[in-house]
């Protein structure tokens, strides 16, 4: 496997933050290929976020290495970041300067060429909203000039976390159309989420990390492959209201419920799918992602 | 530099649109009226002395109304006297009896005068018997003035060079602060960071912006209060130094803070000791040498030798010296923990 995955390699990353007895990540390894999209799954304080940081290099490397094209994070001076984009999950903008100004001066920090804001607004909708001070937008509106943002400097590698977290359907799939478009340009994208339907229609491979470790990595249907039960969804009536539940028929206890529902409720629906990345989580971890 | 001069206007951008500079003209305008029109030249002290002459043919009464004494201050009754000085808590009294051969002083104290005062009545009192003897002598001492004599500073104009130091120069200290905690608040201190701009370029953006508005705010203030017959270079010189050294304390410790409360906490302390300066500009007699170190203190005085100056030669030199050599450290102070702590992860 070694050498095809040439755009980023992580190493063995361990970090423990100070006054902390326990790592936050511990042995965590993987490598993404230029113009892969690489999702990284796991809940909250599972350690995505430390993986980051180290990765775009804001936090110190203590122990482990992280790789851009065989070249040590260690030795990246300040124009690694005109190489990168990070989208945060945070809107972290100049509330006091408008859309168009955040992507301007945002725009005048690196010295490479640099996209035309006015142009990346309208491909997010904001164009109309371009010259209002972005402490007057809506969550949902942040956070797509953060996505934008994180491309004015046509990054080659782009970090995004979360990307379309507070953004309703119509919106999330433009997002989700832009990222399949830089994907096809040879960008290469790290996608941090808890969520698996997200990573699941975007991502050539994913990453699950639960209490700073690595726990499975592969593409989406390999996973489903070598870990998802099959499943059934019931939808039936109980107490006057729709009951929707999942039983993975392989598991005895699961079969058992299963039979009483049917032979004792008025069941509405039964449909059989694919198991989730969600369930296949739950199942290598007992945790849930969200 | 196109990247530091792209900072630089993002950061005035957000300046003017925080309205800070509203804040800065307000308080501007302020101390132009007060120079200017509320507070006086000079500060009047009437003397509260009330004279009782008790001695045989009223021999004070004659040399006192010839010094300037008014007769409402001389007594020619001892209830009068007393009664008097029972009225007023702040005067002194003096009481002559006997007659120009053996004449007697007794100066009544309220017990607020301070021993110094006390002593230099009686060498005024001295003076005045030797006149009513006619003994006076010759006088055994002389002066001589090391360089040509300064005119008299008046009052309320004596009071720039404190506003230009602790309130001017310390702009920068707490405005920094405010826009730190503005971006931590906001977070774009994040996205910055993941930017190819530097640690270096953020602080001198930020340094030069402040010293800009301390340059502009001392300059208008200066016209306004002392006109333009003072040496503008060194006041530029020392404002722009000064500013930078405050604008790097101001960010070095706000970097520290979650929040301005926290760091108001201490403020109060480093400002406390940026002032104690003030105290040998007031009474110059007190300066050890710890004040001397403190870089509020060349500011200060190196301020009032620009704006009313006393022929001193070569004074910048040093001064300019201990203003560079802090700022030195204290940039590279700033460097680390600007980088270890907004760079890096840490907020």
């Amino acid at each position: 496997m070694k050498g095809q995955y040439d755009m980023i390699e992580v190493k063995d990353l361990y970090h423990r933050y100070e006054k902390k007895d326990k790592y936050a990540v511990s042995g965590v390894s993987f490598s993404i290929d230029k113009g892969e999209i690489f999702g990284f799954l796991g809940p909250s304080g599972a350690g995505k976020t430390t993986v980051q940081n180290i990765m775009i290099g804001i936090l110190g490397l203590q122990k482990g290495e992280v790789l851009y094209e065989g070249k040590s994070i260690r030795e990246m001076k300040s124009d690694f970041y005109n190489r990168i984009g990070v989208c945060f999950e945070q809107s972290n903008l100049y509330s006091k300067l408008t859309g168009f100004e955040n992507l301007r001066y945002y725009a005048g920090l690196f010295n490479v060429p640099t996209r035309d804001p006015i142009l990346l607004l309208e491909s997010v909708g904001l164009k109309g909203a371009a010259h209002k001070r972005s402490g007057t937008y809506s969550k949902g509106m942040k956070q797509r000039l953060v996505f934008v943002r994180s491309l004015i400097n046509n990054p080659q590698i782009l970090f995004l976390d979360e990307p379309t977290g507070s953004l309703d359907p119509a919106l999330a799939k433009r997002i989700k159309e832009m990222i399949m478009g830089l994907k096809k340009e040879g960008m290469t994208i790290f996608l941090t989420t808890h969520n698996m339907y997200i990573a699941d229609e975007l991502c050539d491979r994913v990453a699950f990390i639960n209490e700073g470790k690595i726990i499975a990595v592969d593409s989406p249907r390999n996973l489903k492959l070598k870990y998802g039960d099959k499943s059934v969804k019931v939808e039936y009536r109980a107490g006057g209201k729709l009951v929707s539940e999942i039983f993975f028929l392989e598991r005895e206890n699961d079969l058992d419920a299963f039979n009483k529902i049917v032979t004792g409720k008025k069941v509405q629906t039964i449909h059989s799918q694919e198991a989730t990345l969600e369930q296949i989580f739950i199942k290598l971890t007992g945790r849930e992602l969200a | 530099m196109k990247r530091f001069i792209n900072l630089f206007k993002q950061d005035t951008r957000v300046i003017i649109r925080s309205g800070l500079h509203y804040a800065v003209i307000f308080v501007s305008v302020m101390f132009i009226i007060l120079i200017n029109f509320v507070i006086p030249e000079s500060l009047e002290v009437k003397s509260n002395e009330f004279f009782y002459d008790g001695t045989q043919g009223k021999i004070l009464e004659p040399f006192l109304l010839a010094g300037g004494v008014e007769t409402d201050s001389i007594f020619s009754n001892y209830d009068d006297f007393i009664g008097a000085l029972e009225e007023n808590g702040d005067s002194i009294g003096i009481q002559l009896e006997g007659s120009a051969e053996n004449a007697r002083f007794t100066i009544f104290s309220q017990n607020t005068e301070s021993i110094k005062n006390i002593n230099l009545e009686e060498a005024v009192l001295e003076s005045i018997l030797e006149n009513i003897r006619g003994t006076v002598g010759p006088p055994n001492y002389r002066v001589e003035n090391l360089r040509e004599e300064a005119p008299p500073i008046p009052f309320n104009k004596n009071l720039i060079p404190v506003f230009l130091t602790y309130e001017v120069v310390a702009l920068g200290f707490l405005l920094i602060a405010v826009m730190i905690f503005q971006e931590k608040a906001e977070g774009s201190i994040h996205a910055y960071r993941v930017s190819s701009s530097g640690t270096a370029i953020y602080i001198l953006s930020k340094v030069a912006i402040f010293t800009l508005i301390a340059v502009l705010y001392g300059v208008i203030t200066t016209v306004s209060t002392a006109g333009f017959n003072i040496d503008y270079a060194v006041l530029l010189l020392l404002m722009i130094l000064a500013s930078i050294f405050m604008t790097l304390l101001g960010l070095l410790v706000s970097i520290f803070f979650k929040n301005i409360s926290e760091f108001l906490f201490v403020t109060f302390g480093v400002l406390l000791i940026m002032q104690l300066p003030a105290i040998s500009y007031i009474n110059p007699t007190f300066a050890p040498g710890f004040i001397k170190w403190i870089p509020m203190y060349p500011v200060l005085f190196g301020l009032r030798e620009a704006l009313f100056s006393t022929g001193k030669q070569n004074y910048l030199f040093p001064y300019l010296i201990t203003l560079i050599a802090g700022i030195v450290i204290i940039f590279a102070a700033c460097y680390f923990a600007v980088r270890k702590r907004l760079m890096r992860s840490g907020l």
